[in-house]
C-alpha cells in the first residue's frame, strides 16, 4: 500500500487548474478520477495512447486471414464451380470487408480490458465512493517533503475534501 | 462551440451531475410499478403463442405456413427484413451522430441501441425456423467437415448475410455494453452505500472493475471512437448484402440496382420511427421529460422528413425505371401487380404511410404535438412493414410464367410467429427499462454544462 493524497472536487474545470499548478511545482500528478471524461483533463495529464494504431494493426490481421482463409478453402481445398463462375471471382470481397471489422471489434475489446486489466470479477480501485456519481477525485503520491505544498495547491484550487489514503494507483 | 441561444436546451431543469445520477439510477433501483408486470405478462403470453407456432413449424414442417412453389417467401422473409431495418437506427443513431459529435444523441442512444440490439436477435430467429431443420442449422457455418470438406458458398448473398447479420448483432450488443460500463460502476457504488450486498455484487460483475480513472476514460474514448468508426460502414453493410438476397436473383421488380442505397434508408428509416415510438413511451412513463426534450423528438422528426423524401424518391425511381426501361416483366409488376392489381391496397398502404403522412412533420406545430408524432411514428412502422410485404409477395406471386401464378395468404400459425417475435422484442424492451440505466448518465453529464441553462 502505498500513502497518497486525494483532493476531492466538485468542479471539473477546478481540477485543470490543479494539475496545471501542481506540474508548474514539479509534482507529479498520479490519476484523476472523474464521472465523465473530461478532455481538459486528458491534455492537462499529457495522456497519449497508440490503441488506434493497434486497432488498424487487428485490422490489416483481420483482412489477410480472412482473405488467406476464404481463398484457401474456395480456391485450394474444395474448388466447386456454381453457375459457371470462375473459381477465384474475389466475389467474396463481402465477407472480407465484414470479417476485417468483425475481428478488429473483437481484438480491440480484448486490448482495451487486458490493457485496463478490467474484467468480471475484477476489483474497482475506487479512492473516493462518489468518483461515478458527482466528484472529480485527484490522486497525488505523497512524499513528505512535498506533503504540505501538494494539500495547499488542492486547497487553494477549492478542493472540497483533502484527504490521505491508501491505495495502489498504476501510473 | 454550442449556444443554448441558437440550438436550444438539451438537458432541462437546471440539473446538477448528482440529480443526473439519481434520475437515471432511480428507476433500476426501485420495485417496478404495476403496469411493469401486466406489461412482461402480455408480452410473456405473446412470446408462448409465438413458441408453440415455432413448435409446430418445426415438428410438423414448413408445410404449415402458407407458402407454395412460387411465393416461397413470405411473412418468414418479411418479418426478417422488418426486424433488422428496425435494428438499423441504434447505430445509426449512435455511432452517426457519434461520428458527427451532436450532442443530443447522449439522451436516446442507450435506448436506441437496447432497442436495436432485440431487434436484431429477434430477426435471427426467422431464417433460422424458416430453414424447417432447424437442429441443422450448424451447417451454414464454414467447419472443417466430414464431406469432403465442402465449404458453403462464399460467393453467395445469402451466406453474406449470416456473416453481416452476426457481425451486426455482435458489433452492437458490444458498443451497446460497453457504453454501460461507466453506468454500472455507478449502481454498484449506490448499491455499496445503500447496503444492497446482491445488487453490489451483480452490478459490480457487471461493471468489470470500472473506477473512473481518467487513463481508463481515455483509453476508453479512443475504443468508442474505434468501435464507432468499425460500426459505421457494418449499418450500410448488413442492410445492402439483405438487399442483395433479393437484388442477385432474377424475378422482376427484386433484380434492380437501385436496392442497396433503397433498402439501407428503409431500414434507418423504419429504425428512427421505433425510436421515436420508444422514446416517447420512455420519457412519459419515467418522466425523462427534461432529457428528452420536445427539442429531441423534434430533431428526430426532421430527420423523418428528410428520409421519408428519399423514400418517395426510391419508390418514383423504381416506377419510372420499370417504364423508362421498356422492360415488360417490370413495367407489369410495378404497373399492373403492384399498383393496379390484386396487391394494391399493399402498394398504396406503403405509399402513404412512408411517402405521404411523414409529410406532415414539415410544420412546427405538428412536430410539437407529441401524440401526433406518436401515431406517425406507429404509422411509418406500419408502412415499413407493407414495403417489405409489397417486395417479397407481389413479385413472387407473378414470375415469368403465368401458370406459375398463385396468390399468397398467411396461416395462423405464420401470424403467431410474429406476434411471438413481437413478445420477445417487447420483453427485452421492457427488462431494459427495469435493470439498465435507460439514458447515458456519463455521457448526458458530460454534455450537462455547454448544452444546458446554466453558466
Amino acid at each position: 500500500m502505498e500513502k497518497n493524497i486525494i483532493g476531492v472536487y466538485d468542479n471539473e474545470h477546478q481540477v485543470v487548474v490543479a494539475i496545471n499548478q501542481l506540474k508548474e511545482n514539479g509534482i507529479q500528478v498520479k490519476d484523476v478520477h472523474t464521472p465523465f471524461p473530461v478532455f481538459e483533463i486528458f491534455e492537462a495529464m499529457g495522456l497519449k495512447t497508440r490503441f488506434p494504431y493497434f486497432a488498424f494493426g487487428f485490422g490489416v490481421m483481420g483482412l489477410s486471414l480472412t482473405f488467406l482463409f476464404l481463398y484457401w478453402s474456395t480456391v485450394i481445398s474444395y474448388p466447386l464451380v456454381v453457375g459457371g463462375k470462375p473459381i477465384f471471382s474475389l466475389a467474396f470481397v463481402v465477407i472480407m470487408f465484414v470479417m476485417t471489422i468483425n475481428i478488429t471489434i473483437v481484438c480491440s475489446l480484448i486490448a482495451f480490458f487486458i490493457r485496463e486489466k478490467k474484467g468480471p470479477g475484477a476489483v474497482a480501485n475506487e479512492p473516493h465512493m462518489d468518483i461515478n456519481d458527482d466528484k472529480f477525485v485527484l490522486v497525488v503520491k505523497k512524499i513528505d517533503s512535498e506533503s504540505l505544498r501538494v494539500t495547499e495547491i488542492l486547497k487553494n484550487t477549492g478542493a472540497v475534501e483533502v484527504e490521505e489514503i491508501d491505495i495502489v494507483i498504476e501510473d | 462551440m454550442y449556444d443554448t441561444r441558437v440550438r436550444g436546451i438539451l438537458i432541462e431543469g437546471n440539473k446538477s451531475y448528482h440529480q443526473i445520477t439519481e434520475d437515471i439510477s432511480t428507476p433500476v433501483e426501485q420495485k417496478p410499478k404495476r403496469w411493469w408486470y401486466i406489461s412482461m405478462a402480455i408480452s410473456t403470453i405473446m412470446l408462448l403463442g409465438g413458441v408453440y407456432a415455432g413448435y409446430i413449424t418445426i415438428s410438423q414442417g414448413i408445410g404449415t405456413w402458407g407458402l407454395n412453389n412460387s411465393v416461397a417467401w413470405g411473412w418468414g422473409i418479411i418479418n426478417f427484413v422488418w426486424w433488422i431495418g428496425i435494428g438499423h437506427a441504434g447505430t445509426a443513431f449512435s455511432i452517426f451522430l457519434l461520428i458527427l459529435r451532436q450532442k443530443w444523441r447522449t439522451s436516446i442512444n442507450r435506448a436506441a441501441e437496447a432497442m436495436t440490439v432485440f431487434a436484431v436477435m429477434c430477426a435471427g430467429l426467422f431464417p433460422l425456423i424458416h430453414m424447417g431443420r432447424i437442429w441443422l442449422a450448424f451447417f451454414i457455418l464454414p467447419y472443417p467437415n466430414s464431406r469432403g470438406p465442402l465449404w458453403v458458398n462464399f460467393n453467395s448473398p445469402l451466406f453474406w448475410d449470416v456473416v453481416a447479420l452476426s457481425t451486426y448483432l455482435m458489433a452492437s450488443a458490444t458498443f451497446w455494453y460497453v457504453g454501460m460500463i461507466p453506468d454500472f460502476a455507478t449502481i454498484r457504488d449506490r448499491a455499496k452505500k445503500q447496503g444492497k450486498k446482491i445488487r453490489e455484487k451483480i452490478y459490480g460483475l457487471l461493471s468489470m472493475g470500472w473506477n473512473g480513472s481518467s487513463r481508463t476514460w481515455f483509453r476508453y474514448e479512443a475504443l468508442a471512437m474505434i468501435l464507432g468508426g468499425l460500426t459505421a460502414p457494418l449499418v450500410i453493410s448488413v442492410h445492402s448484402i439483405v438487399s442483395m438476397d433479393f437484388a442477385t436473383s432474377i424475378m422482376p421488380g427484386w433484380h434492380t440496382t437501385i436496392f442497396p442505397p433503397y433498402f439501407v434508408v428503409g431500414a434507418i428509416f423504419s429504425g428512427f420511427a421505433m425510436v421515436l415510438t420508444l422514446m416517447i413511451i420512455i420519457r412519459k412513463v419515467f418522466k425523462y421529460q427534461d432529457y428528452v426534450t420536445v427539442g429531441h423528438l423534434d430533431a428526430i422528426g426532421r430527420i423523418l422528413v428528410f428520409i421519408s423524401l428519399i423514400m418517395g424518391t426510391a419508390y418514383m425511381t423504381e416506377i419510372f425505371v420499370a417504364w423508362y426501361s421498356g422492360s415488360e416483366y417490370e413495367y407489369y409488376t410495378f404497373f399492373v401487380n403492384r399498383i393496379s392489381g390484386d396487391y394494391w391496397w399493399a402498394f398504396w398502404i406503403m405509399f402513404t404511410a412512408n411517402a405521404i403522412v411523414p409529410q406532415l412533420f414539415w410544420f412546427k406545430k405538428l412536430r410539437k404535438n407529441i401524440t401526433l408524432v406518436f401515431i406517425i411514428s406507429i404509422i411509418i412502422n406500419i408502412g415499413m412493414w407493407f414495403e417489405r410485404y409489397v417486395i417479397v409477395v407481389t413479385s413472387l406471386s407473378k414470375d415469368y410464367l403465368p401458370s406459375n401464378w398463385a396468390e399468397y395468404s398467411p396461416t395462423h400459425i405464420e401470424v403467431m410467429l410474429f406476434i411471438g417475435s413481437i413478445g420477445l422484442f417487447a420483453l427485452g424492451v421492457l427488462s431494459f427499462f427495469k435493470y439498465v440505466p435507460m439514458v447515458a448518465a456519463s455521457e448526458v453529464k458530460s454534455i450537462l454544462k455547454p448544452t444546458s441553462e446554466k453558466e
